[in-house]
């Protein structure tokens, strides 16, 4: 007697998942990850922010004081007590000694010129 | 019997992990949707963070962008008592709070000791480099604050103008409070969560409100001229003597003020030990009898209304005259004077009989005209307006006293505002410190311009009264003190008895002297004045030379142009006019 044939799939004993589940499965799971990584992004993005935040606030803090500094060393009185020091004696120049210089008399200034370099020509703001 | 088994097994771990994930679901559920309020608040309270962002108080600056007030980033230094307790290093760490931040080490102990407390302050308003440097030896229980800090780098330089900032950030004298609003700016806020490290997390932030920072406040003011004009009544206190003294300068076509002092003075810096004499701002807030300056005011309305004539002679009857049954003198006798000479030699008797030579109606009216009895509206607080009282209060002889400057009260800048009118062609200016008022971002918010107040006397008036003007600081003038080289300066001085109880003090005067130059083609008008100096109490022996030393150094630094060029400019100015025309 012919032995019959055994159906494989009929007796397999393993365990089959389902396509359909198994796709829906990789969809979450790829959502899920993407949403980690992109939760992780916005906690690194955020920390950079605050650690920025941070930064600026030390650098403001930093320029005000040097400002202060730099104010206090530039008082008149402590000015004439550094030119007593090394014995300089300064005064306000006459005005022989002014030279004046009107706007129709300054150069062809480049466009974009540095203000401080306008200024000192007493010409104003640049235009 | 291998497939049957492996099948169970596999059943009953499939319904293991259902059991756990239905009950861990389940509590989840109850968690979410049972009654967990008091839970879920209390998580949000320990979660919730709030905090503020100080905004920096503007600067105020001079009107070269030098800085006069600022705010400075320090730190509030504190301990945590309730840590503290058993600190084996507490020693270790007082003595160092003592040696860095110059405290008292019995304050600290005593704060260490409050164990119940979690917050005693060590010091406030700490700098940060000192602060970095306690940070720097990691103490336990010994914590820092982010803390902004009111700073006046020139010290008692324009103490009066600028003001202070008291220690919760409020402007309350000078700049500081006239724009307390514009300098303030607006704290920030930020709402968020923070984790169990207590660090807030970003993702989490409701609100961030970011700090607008206080405008700056640029004002018409110099450093300089400031500098030089408070050096100027130092030296002048230490040489004549007196209880205070002050000063203004003007710009005379604008109304300007280049510099404004008073004396005595503080440090900005320490204004809670300055006593209210010392705050006070006498150049706009304290009203005197002005004296003589105030017949420059008087002539110049007889003139206005052709009433009178340079040339014209008037008898002051030798320094004693009676006026209704009450005896009216010269400080120094003088016969017939022409009325260009009553303002030269500053005759009580000359200037009274000028002013009874107006209606009493008119004569009011020009008083007010010029400004006087008003205030002038200058941008800073507290000014006062003077004393004049209406014509109907006036008794038999006020029209005499007032003449001379007496039953009248004036502020020094009301004062040089009228005699500023004669520099200006006749136009009554609105005086104003502040240039202009800039926001962080360069937006100009408010900007100081002329302003004209009134006219009231013609140009050829106001011309006629320069001439006058600088004749009194000519030889054999009152204000001869005042004469500067190369330029003609004209003024007037004024030296009023100081009212008391009863009376007037015999020795006791104020003494002024109000001016501007060149008399050509005027740029600066100044006024000073010196409350009650000693030996010397005159007006042209006191305060004259005040001005000149004033006038010497702001004339070299403005560059002003002498008298000499300027009559020259002015010459080939006619020239050039005849020459088009």
């Amino acid at each position: 007697m012919k032995r019959r044939k055994q159906n494989r799939k009929k007796n397999s004993g393993g365990f089959f998942f389902p396509a359909p589940l198994a796709l829906v499965l990789f969809l979450v799971t790829s959502g899920v990850i993407a949403l980690i990584w992109m939760s992780t992004r916005c906690e690194v993005t955020g920390e950079r922010i605050q650690a920025l935040e941070r930064q600026k606030v030390e650098l403001r803090q930093r320029m005000l004081n040097e400002e202060f500094k730099w104010t206090n060393t530039r008082t008149l009185p402590n000015v004439q007590a550094a030119l007593r020091k090394h014995g300089l004696r300064m005064d306000w120049p006459t005005s022989d000694r002014v030279v004046v210089l009107t706007r129709r008399a300054l150069p062809e200034r480049p466009v974009g010129a540095a203000y401080v370099e306008y200024a000192q020509y007493g010409g104003g703001e640049p235009k | 019997m291998t497939g049957k088994g492996s099948r169970w097994r596999i059943g009953a771990l499939i319904l293991g992990v259902l059991c756990i994930f239905t009950g861990l679901g389940a509590r989840l559920a109850f968690l979410h949707l049972g009654p967990n309020d008091h839970l879920l608040e209390h998580i949000a309270q320990l979660r919730h963070t709030e905090r503020t962002i100080l905004a920096e108080r503007g600067r105020v600056l001079d009107r070269h962008g030098h800085v006069l007030a600022m705010d400075l980033a320090v730190k509030d230094v504190w301990i945590d008592p309730s840590k503290l307790q058993n600190y084996s290093q507490l020693d270790f760490m007082i003595n160092h709070l003592v040696r860095i931040l110059h405290v008292d080490p019995a304050v600290i102990r005593a704060r260490a000791s409050k164990a119940e407390r979690e917050y005693e302050y060590v010091k406030r308003y700490v700098q940060r480099d000192v602060a970095e440097q306690l940070a720097r030896m990691q103490f336990k229980g010994l914590h820092f604050d982010d803390a902004l800090a009111r700073h006046y780098p020139q010290g008692s330089l324009m103490s009066h103008v600028i003001g202070y900032s008291n220690v919760d950030g409020v402007g309350s004298a000078g700049i500081e409070q006239r724009w307390n609003d514009s300098l303030k700016g607006r704290n920030g806020l930020r709402i968020s969560e923070r984790d169990g490290r207590r660090a807030e997390m970003y993702a989490r932030r409701t609100l961030d409100l970011a700090p607008r920072h206080g405008a700056d406040v640029e004002l018409t003011l110099d450093q300089n001229l400031q500098f030089m004009m408070e050096e100027a009544l130092d030296r002048g206190l230490a040489k004549y003597g007196g209880l205070a003294a002050w000063a203004i300068m003007m710009r005379v076509q604008t109304g300007e003020i280049l510099a404004m002092a008073s004396r005595p003075s503080f440090d900005l810096n320490r204004y809670g030990k300055a006593s209210d004499e010392e705050r006070r701002n006498r150049a706009i807030a304290f009203n005197y009898e002005p004296g003589s300056t105030f017949k420059v005011a008087v002539i110049a309305a007889a003139f206005n209304e052709g009433l009178i004539h340079p040339d014209q002679i008037v008898d002051c009857e030798n320094g004693r005259w009676m006026y209704r049954g009450r005896p009216l003198r010269d400080y120094k006798p003088n016969g017939l004077l022409s009325v260009a000479d009553v303002l030269k030699k500053s005759s009580n008797i000359g200037a009274a009989k000028i002013a009874l030579m107006l209606p009493e109606d008119r004569f009011e009216k020009y008083l007010r005209d010029f400004g006087f009895g008003a205030r002038t509206g200058i941008d800073l607080p507290g000014e006062e307006p003077g004393i004049l009282s209406g014509r109907s209060a006036w008794s038999a002889i006020s029209v005499s006293r007032i003449a001379m400057g007496h039953e009248v009260a004036v502020t020094g800048l009301q004062l040089l505002n009228s005699v500023n009118a004669m520099a200006n062609n006749g136009f009554l200016m609105r005086p104003y410190v502040v240039r202009r008022v800039v926001d962080k971002d360069g937006l100009v918010l408010h900007e100081g311009a002329p302003h004209i107040l009134g006219r009231p006397i013609r140009e050829d008036t106001a011309k006629l009264m320069t001439r006058l003007l600088a004749r009194v600081t000519e030889e054999g003038g009152t204000g001869r003190a005042a004469h500067l080289e190369n330029y003609t300066v004209a003024g007037k001085t004024g030296t009023a008895q100081k009212p008391i109880p009863g009376g007037y003090a015999d020795r006791q005067n104020y003494a002024s002297f109000v001016g501007y130059l060149p008399a050509e083609q005027p740029e600066i008008s100044i006024v000073v004045i010196v409350d009650d100096p000693q030996p010397v109490r005159t007006g042209g022996g006191v305060a004259a030379p005040i001005f000149k030393d004033i006038a010497a150094e702001a004339v070299q630094y403005l560059n002003i142009p002498s008298s000499v060029r300027s009559v020259q400019q002015l010459d080939r100015n006619e020239f050039a006019r005849k020459t088009t025309s």
